[in-house]
């Protein structure tokens, strides 16, 4: 190999470290909520333990990635018994499945600070993709990213049929992170 | 001519009556067999432990018993109540069959046979034989009885081998008598025959043998806890003066896991039956087969070697002419396929009674809400306030696979007692999910009835070693824990008044 090209190779490599480098976001909080229709009455929920991997420049969000995970025993409804239920094999079989993950395949920016991406959403041992609003707002030399979207729970082996549970569950994720 | 058409207008619609009533006559009803054993291996649930190998009476020596005699019978009253020479009236009366099945042709026909089915004895004693029955046991006892002195849970019936008094008929755990005197066929029985049974053999020092030794509770593979294998006679005896209204001791169960007994209004669309969901109810057979087992033949059923009839090691001892009975059996005896049809008939036809509890519907808006918010409503949702499936009993429980693929199950375990469903005879390893239709006229909740009312559901106070049951309490325990089922203990007072209101209207 040229020694030239060897040189190229090394600054472009440099460079990329360096420009992934400080596009780093380090979470610094997150919270991730539910809400679903049970016998026509809102049930919220949230869980917790989430880790993410922010890769994100508001300029150039299409070189970014937002990957993350989150430990789907930690469910929380309001009701003990019933998170319990949402551990087990009907739902989220925590025992077999211990992650939801979330990664990233394409982010783009729509207008302000409205982004759209691309993530491929893997629940229990099923994945598929989804597409997801964003907004990313600075403050306080921080970034607060915040999505909602809505998933049909049937789609994941999240539980049968049911009269009376909605198929549609609705997720808020609000992440903050240090640049 | 005129008198042509006359004939015609009068003749021609009598004929098409006639060639009417000659369709429906020979329209036949299919009715199912009730010892089918295809039927039974389908519709009975297997005891929890798996490796026990389950056998019922073959279909040839069950149908070749005789068919209880569905006679005519009477009311029976409290001594001080019967009319005069009320017996001796009734001992003059030719012996007459009730019903002759061959004769039904419509829906009402067989609910009205039905009916006589449901109250049927099928335990019969001399009717000159001493009686207890008198105000001084109904007041010892709590046993309830009509404002004429009544007593609903019996009838006199006349045989040909002379007037007989009558108890242990499908009414006798399935009527309640209200405070006002009202009776209620199909509700949650309030017979307390076991207490009644109790102050007997007390009284009278019959010796019956200890549970769990007895057949009507014992189960060879479980291992008892020390407190039952301590019991004595005079256990039993206190345990059964111990058993309150809306709870009862059945076979599989005994003295250590009396049962509440269930309300049979809306049954019709209950896919389990028994609190432990032991018996599948799919169709008319189903329960008819339930009526064939809880009378007495379930007691023999073959878990391995063990039969739970006194005396018997094999089925083919089960012959008409050989005696048994138990304290809930009878004399080799078996209801006729007519007879459980019918009495399946007038079942799916009961209709509860008007709720006399009258509530604002702002309350019971609020309360529906609740019903929600709490989560009753996954388990118990609207039309039928159930959602017709089984729970583990015990989150130990390890569902097996065939389960999974054979029965309706909702997969957590709420925790209440898992006793009557891990270590009895009537255990499956699963709960089914009761209806809350018709709570309001329960005295009886959870699955032994430890509870009397809705409001001391939702008793936190209940979850404490220190609580007294307000149902049934065992004798020996002086306070015990009502675990599990920790649904809406916490809410606040008006809240909770909001929920209860809203169950009380279901």
């Amino acid at each position: 190999m040229p020694k030239s090209v060897f040189t190229l190779i090394l600054i472009l490599f440099t460079f990329a470290v360096s420009a992934q480098e400080k596009d780093q976001v380090n979470l610094v909080s997150s919270e991730v909520s539910f809400v679903i229709k049970n016998a026509g009455i809102n049930v919220d929920g949230s869980m917790e333990g989430l880790t993410a991997n922010i890769l994100f420049n508001p300029k150039k969000p299409q070189k970014g990635s937002i990957s993350g995970t989150l430990d789907p025993a930690t469910i929380k409804t309001g009701i003990g018994m019933r998170d319990k239920h949402l551990k087990n094999e009907d739902y989220f079989d925590v025992e077999n499945y211990p992650q939801i993950k979330m990664q990233s395949n394409s982010l783009r920016k729509l207008q302000g600070n409205q982004y759209e991406g691309l993530f491929t959403l893997t629940i229990k041992d099923i994945t598929r993709e989804i597409s997801l609003p964003f907004t990313v707002t600075e403050e306080n030399d921080q970034f607060i990213f915040d999505t909602s979207f809505e998933i049909n729970r049937q789609d994941f082996g999240l539980g049968d049929d049911s009269i009376i549970l909605s198929d549609m569950v609705k997720i808020n994720i609000r992440l903050t992170g240090t640049p | 001519m005129k008198k042509i058409k006359y004939a015609l207008a009068i003749l021609l619609p009598g004929a098409a009556l006639l060639i009417l009533l000659a369709i429906t006559s020979s329209k036949k009803i299919d009715i199912p067999k009730t010892w089918d054993m295809e039927e039974i291996k389908r519709f009975h649930l297997h005891p929890p432990n798996r490796n026990v190998k389950v056998k019922y009476v073959p279909e040839d020596i069950y149908y070749n018993l005789k068919e209880f005699v569905l006679y005519k019978n009477y009311p029976l009253y409290v001594k001080e109540y019967e009319p005069e020479n009320y017996q001796d009236s009734l001992a003059s009366l030719a012996p007459e069959i009730a019903v002759d099945f061959s004769k039904l042709v419509t829906e009402e026909d067989w609910i009205k046979a039905g009916k006589l089915v449901f109250n049927m004895p099928a335990s019969l004693t001399p009717a000159n034989t001493p009686l207890f029955l008198d105000s001084a046991f109904i007041n010892l006892t709590g046993l309830e009885m009509l404002p004429d002195g009544e007593y609903p849970y019996g009838r006199y019936v006349q045989t040909p081998e002379g007037l007989m008094r009558g108890i242990l008929s499908c009414a006798s755990c399935h009527t309640k008598v209200t405070e006002d005197g009202e009776l209620i066929e199909g509700g949650q029985g309030d017979f307390i025959f076991d207490r009644q049974f109790g102050f007997i053999v007390e009284r009278f020092s019959i010796p019956i043998p200890p549970d769990p030794d007895g057949s009507v509770v014992f189960a060879p593979w479980v291992d008892y806890d020390e407190r039952f294998k301590k019991w004595t006679s005079k256990d039993q005896k206190l345990a059964l003066k111990a058993i309150p209204p809306g709870v009862m001791v059945r076979q599989g169960g005994g003295v250590i896991s009396p049962i509440a007994i269930p309300s049979l209004f809306g049954i019709k669309d209950i896919k389990y039956m028994d609190r432990t969901g032991l018996m599948k109810h799919e169709n008319i057979g189903d329960l008819m087969r339930y009526a064939a087992f809880n009378q007495g033949l379930d007691m023999f059923n073959k878990y391995d070697d063990y039969i739970p009839m006194s005396g018997f090691e094999s089925h083919e001892q089960i012959t008409p002419e050989e005696e048994w009975s138990h304290p809930f059996g009878y004399a080799n005896r078996r209801y006729s396929d007519e007879q459980l049809y019918a009495l399946a008939k007038y079942v799916y036809s009961l209709e509860p009674p008007e709720n006399p509890n009258k509530f604002s519907a702002e309350l019971l808006e609020r309360g529906e809400v609740i019903f929600a918010e709490q989560g009753c409503v996954t388990c118990h949702p609207p039309p039928l306030f159930t959602n017709n499936k089984l729970l583990p009993a015990t989150s130990d429980f390890e569902i097996p696979e065939e389960d999974k693929q054979e029965l309706d199950i909702f997969n957590i375990s709420v925790e209440t007692d898992p006793f009557l469903a891990m270590k009895t005879r009537r255990g499956t390893g699963y709960y089914k999910v009761p209806s809350l239709r018709g709570a309001w006229m329960r005295e009886a909740f959870f699955h032994n009835g430890n509870l009397a009312s809705v409001e001391d559901v939702l008793d936190p106070a209940r979850l404490e070693e220190s609580y007294v049951p307000t149902g049934f309490k065992p004798h020996d325990l002086e306070t015990m824990a009502v675990k599990g089922h920790p649904f809406g203990l916490e809410l606040n007072k008006e809240d909770k008044s909001a929920l209860v209101a809203y169950i009380k209207s279901l």
